[in-house]
């Protein structure tokens, strides 16, 4: 391995080492949690779960683990759309987001039909990106509108919601574009991968680790 | 040809993501900022109302403080005196036993005395709860009013109305007959006219009151200037009692020998 790919294996590393964070911030200030944010622990835990799991079968077998990651992919979309529908269901419909919940599965049972299970990056992720953007504006919209918060940067709400915001729109054009890279060139994937992804991943998990240190002092 | 092609993937993604970044943080920071500033306006506004509230209450306690002074000073100046000289009658009348002509006419002037003392009290009592308007309703005790004060100041007052009652509760009738009546006042002291017309109608469930006069007239800018450097209460018990009242009081001046005031009020709070 030359130094640049040891350089993004590392990048790799920490990015998958980050899942650690909110965890580690879970286990040390648990004490009890409110309905709103059982939903992100329970993400907490799976993310964990799932880098761990990556992390062992690339390093020792080389196994292709896409398929864990594209059922992670299901479960991640069902526990943010319904930490959003907690948070909106004051003002909204509960049951819009169990028709896009339900949605959003079929159109990954289509995508994993079509595409497989071991492809890198479906158009389901794509999707999940656009979905979850779109909550979190208009979550955003909603607090900007009702001004129910007197310290936004105290409510683990808008934490969560800038994870969500950052990772899910900062990789959307990743997504969107990298199987035409891998393609091409695996080096310039490598790359991509452990960087903008890497720098959006470590971002999302720090972000979900304040919000629930804020969660758990308030 | 190919390898121009994923240099452009890569660099898209790459600086197509950067835009994207940068455009998260804008929007997180403008909802932070946004937010900050909405809360002090909301705080800024709260605080106002709160101060505007208390001006309100202050008013209207010191406008009560003054109704109580005035009929302190009717009974202290009025029915004391009276009283005082009808105690002395009584003396005249041990001092003047043997006297049954002088006793008479002390008799008399006591009886006058007493006459005078009970128009006094019936006065207060009118002032206070004037009893047209209590039994006979708004209208009626408007006309009542118009009537009094055309006696007492000599001026013509024509008084129309295109209702004979409005429905209206009885406090609210109080209040509104107080400041019109606060308003009149205020008009044949300061205005002078010659002639004044009163006129009432009810339109989309709000009440309009229009006093046109041929005095000299005023702005409403000019009254509210003339409330806040004023050591009187006639002019800041007009603009509270409209307030509490929730009431819109405009005075404008219409031509060179005609102004208005114009009071406009929900007929329910």
């Amino acid at each position: 391995m030359s130094n640049r790919e040891n350089f993004l294996a590392i990048l790799g590393l920490f990015s998958s080492a980050s899942a650690v964070i909110p965890l580690l911030i879970w286990l040390l200030k648990y004490k009890d949690t409110n309905l709103l944010f059982k939903p992100i622990l329970t993400l907490v835990i799976t993310n964990f779960a799932v880098e761990f799991y990556s992390v062992v079968t690339v390093i020792n077998f080389e196994l292709n683990n896409m398929a864990v990651f594209h059922f992670f992919t299901v479960i991640e979309f069902l526990l943010i759309n319904f930490f959003y529908r907690n948070f909106f269901a004051k003002f909204l419909n509960p049951n819009i987001f169990l028709v896009i919940g339900f949605v959003f599965i079929l159109i990954a049972f289509i995508d994993y039909e079509i595409n497989g299970l071991k492809s890198l990056n479906n158009f389901s992720v794509i999707i999940e990106c656009l979905i979850l953007t779109t909550y979190s504006l208009v979550l955003f919209y909603f607090v900007i509108k009702n001004l129910q918060y007197e310290n936004l940067l105290d409510e683990p709400v808008f934490w969560i919601n800038s994870a969500v915001l950052f990772y899910f729109a900062g990789n959307l054009l990743f997504f969107t574009f990298i199987n035409y890279v891998l393609a091409e060139n695996r080096e310039e994937h490598n790359f991509l991968w452990s960087t903008t992804h890497t720098f959006f991943n470590i971002t999302y998990n720090v972000f979900l680790a304040i919000s629930i240190w804020k969660a758990r002092r308030k | 040809m190919e390898s121009k092609t994923e240099i452009n993937f890569t660099l898209l993604i790459i600086l197509g993501t950067m835009g994207v970044f940068i455009l998260i943080s804008a929007i997180i920071s403008f909802v932070l900022l946004y937010q900050k500033r909405m809360l002090a306006n909301k705080k800024d506004r709260s605080e106002m109302e709160r101060s505007h509230q208390k001006q309100l209450l202050d008013n209207s306690l010191e406008i009560a403080e003054y109704e109580r002074q005035k009929i302190a000073a009717n009974l202290h100046d009025e029915i004391g005196i009276i009283l005082s000289v009808l105690k002395l009658n009584l003396s005249r009348i041990k001092k003047n036993a043997g006297k049954p002509e002088a006793i008479d006419e002390i008799i008399s002037e006591s009886n006058e005395q007493i006459d005078s003392s009970i128009e006094i009290v019936r006065q207060i009592h009118r002032d206070i709860m004037p009893p047209t308007l209590m039994k006979a309703g708004f209208i009626k005790g408007m006309k009542e009013l118009c009537r009094q004060l055309s006696v007492s100041s000599g001026l013509q007052i024509r008084f129309n109305s295109d209702d004979e009652s409005v429905a209206m509760e009885k406090i609210r009738e109080l209040q509104l007959y107080r400041l019109t009546k606060e308003v009149l006042n205020n008009i044949v002291r300061h205005a002078k006219p010659r002639f004044v017309e009163i006129n009432i109608y009810v339109k989309e469930n709000r009440l309009n009151l229009l006093i046109l006069h041929n005095g000299s007239g005023i702005s409403t800018e000019e009254i509210k200037e003339k409330a806040k450097i004023s050591k009187g209460l006639g002019l800041k018990s007009i603009l509270t009692r409209s307030e509490l009242l929730n009431a819109k009081i405009d005075f404008s001046i219409l031509g060179a020998e005609t102004s208005q005031v114009k009071i406009e009020m929900g007929l329910s709070e």
